[in-house]
């Protein structure tokens, strides 16, 4: 089975049984929106929509390229105060940089590589993300981002050389680097900052403060424990 | 730390991030100019010269060589890789009592003959000097080899699939767009998945005589960074057992390397590498025709050793799949400790967090109910 779906059924089991709330708090989704988007994925990623034809080939999986567009943006949407929209919007941009940097320096050549591109994608979004606020939203919005901002420059150059273009927006549907990535690097961000963030005993002063504008903006804190870790 | 130290500390530690990643991928990339004609020589314990290769190795690699001796890599010094001997591999060893169990359920979905073979080209650039003055064009020589093996097969009666799809540019996101096409084609419910490519080493390393004609060598290569290593492993054991048997010498070896190479996507998913670019592609192509003759032995058990690949691939399949589980269970249950603040705040009933809304969902549908 294929490592997105896995990775998906798993998420599902767990949202269904109540264990990720935490996560999903700080996602600010609810249960129910978190699995009515992994059905659209599951039902979507047998869609392609296309785009364009000839020389220049563009399709659209509904699954693996625009449900998670959309969720990224619904994400982003529900981020309350201007300085998450800047850094959500930062870490994403900046991810899709880094990796169009990697993905022309670095060719993941057999037995060259240390890691596999998928998971650097997904390292490189929880790590920008994490740095910039402590975001587990932003990393989510930077794996899904990110990827598609590498399409799109693959897009671009095609373009400036004039050669044939085969793109598929989200192609690979479940199991495609867009969905991998997006989750993978909330896990990594979620689970480096737990154990930070426990090691550590709770928040510092300045994320206390952007709690209480949160708070003061009317969204009630996610939890009880006084972490505002997003 | 006031907030405007707090920007500062974090712009740094941004630019830190981004200088060390730049440093490190200028590394790697000329580390990769450097390896295209040069070779890596793996070394045994005494010192020995085992054999080179083009491919560069980690710590961790397995390498099963020609005479199934298998070697993993224990320290690298520059283009000296310093590896153990570990044994020598029974390719298709006989199954154990647990095993049986695994492959009887596994032998469950069974297969057919009719199912397809997919070929497709993650590096669809590659090329073939001597034949093309090149080693790099837009449809790459490797199509070629790909077509080969596709009308061999299909003159034995088999059903294949060669994906036309380009991958181009040979970049980085190359295996992410090919795993765009390898998604397409499992909708067509195929058997194996073979991506054809070619090494970039000199002649001598991959240049061999099978059946009194000049042939490159093929190295199988398997990632080992999925979930599915131990399947495809076994899938590359039994095609190179095979090969043995009827064509001694055409394959040069299995290596089992970092990465994944969309490996993850199903049990028989194989990466070969057909001779280097200073191969010809007449010898590629022979070496293709060898190959295509126990493909089907392999993929479709039409002889006993096949048969018996088969079942050792479903009992491996079958054990991955329940260690995914166990490991799953014990990943959630890592996670859920940290969350809920250790083991005391796992069982705590007022806990806040994971498990703490489940219970606490549970003990409100409960109450409701007893009203």
């Amino acid at each position: 089975m294929p490592f997105g779906i896995i990775l998906l059924l798993v998420l599902a089991a767990l949202i269904f049984f109540g264990l990720l709330q935490t996560v999903l708090d700080r996602m600010r989704l609810t249960d129910t929106e978190a699995l009515a988007f992994i059905g659209a994925m599951i039902i979507g990623s047998f869609i392609d929509i296309p785009i364009s034809s000839g020389a220049t080939s563009i399709t659209l999986n509904i699954g693996g390229g625009l449900i998670p567009v959309v969720l990224a943006i619904y994400i982003l949407t529900r981020s309350k105060t201007p300085s998450e929209w800047g850094r959500a919007i930062t870490s994403a941009i900046g991810t899709g940089v880094i990796l169009f940097f990697l993905v022309k320096t670095f060719t993941f050549e057999e037995g060259h590589t240390i890691i596999d591109p998928q998971y650097i994608f997904a390292l490189v979004a929880a790590s920008l993300a994490y740095i910039l606020g402590r975001s587990r939203r932003s990393a989510f919005i930077g794996g899904i981002v990110g990827v598609l901002l590498l399409d799109v420059a693959y897009l671009i150059e095609g373009l400036i050389r004039r050669s044939p273009i085969q793109l598929h927006i989200g192609g690979a549907g479940l199991f495609d680097a867009m969905i991998i990535s997006g989750v993978l690097a909330v896990i990594i961000a979620e689970v480096v900052g737990e154990i930070r963030e426990s090691a550590q005993g709770g928040s510092s002063k300045e994320e206390d403060r952007e709690l209480t504008v949160t708070i003061s903006d009317g969204f009630i804190g996610h939890d009880e424990k006084g972490d505002n870790s997003e | 730390m006031s907030r405007k130290e707090s920007f500062r500390v974090k712009f740094i530690l941004i630019v830190t991030f981004f200088l060390i990643l730049v440093s490190w991928t200028l590394c790697v990339y000329a580390e990769n100019e450097l390896d295209i004609d040069s070779h890596f020589s793996i070394v045994d314990e005494e010192g020995k010269s085992i054999f080179s290769t083009a491919l560069t190795l980690s710590i961790g690699d397995v390498f099963i060589d020609e005479d199934n001796r298998s070697y993993e890599v224990m320290r690298l010094d520059e283009h000296t890789a310093y590896a153990r001997f570990t044994g020598i591999v029974d390719l298709v060893p006989k199954e154990s009592s647990l095993q049986k169990i695994f492959s009887y359920i596994s032998a469950f979905w069974g297969r057919r003959s009719e199912q397809p073979i997919v070929i497709y080209h993650t590096h669809s650039d590659e090329s073939y000097v001597p034949t093309s003055g090149i080693d790099s064009k837009y449809w790459g020589d490797v199509y070629q080899v790909g077509k080969m093996l596709k009308n061999e097969l299909e003159r034995q009666g088999y059903n294949v699939i060669h994906a036309l799809e380009n991958h181009n540019p040979h970049d980085g996101a190359a295996y992410e767009r090919s795993r765009r096409t390898v998604a397409k084609y499992l909708k067509d419910n195929p058997i194996a998945f073979i991506d054809v490519h070619r090494d970039a080493v000199s002649r001598e390393v991959y240049s061999t005589v099978v059946n009194n004609q000049p042939v490159t060598k093929i190295a199988l290569i398997i990632g080992r960074q999925n979930q599915n290593k131990e399947s495809n492993m076994q899938f590359a054991k039994s095609l190179k057992n095979e090969t043995d048997t009827n064509h001694p010498g055409l394959i040069k070896g299995i290596l089992l390397a970092n990465g994944n190479y969309n490996q993850d996507v199903g049990p028989r998913m194989i990466l070969l590498e057909v001779g280097a670019h200073t191969n010809t592609l007449e010898e590629a192509e022979r070496a293709a025709t060898f190959f295509s003759s126990i493909i089907p032995s392999v993929v479709y058990g039409t002889t006993s050793t096949g048969q018996r690949g088969i079942k050792r691939e479903g009992s491996n399949a079958a054990r991955t799949a329940l260690w995914v589980i166990v490991l799953g269970v014990i990943g959630v249950g890592f996670y859920i400790a940290i969350n809920s603040g250790g083991l005391k705040g796992l069982i705590s009933k007022d806990m806040t967090s994971s498990l703490g809304a489940w219970f606490r969902r549970r003990k409100k549908n409960s109450n409701e109910k007893e009203k």
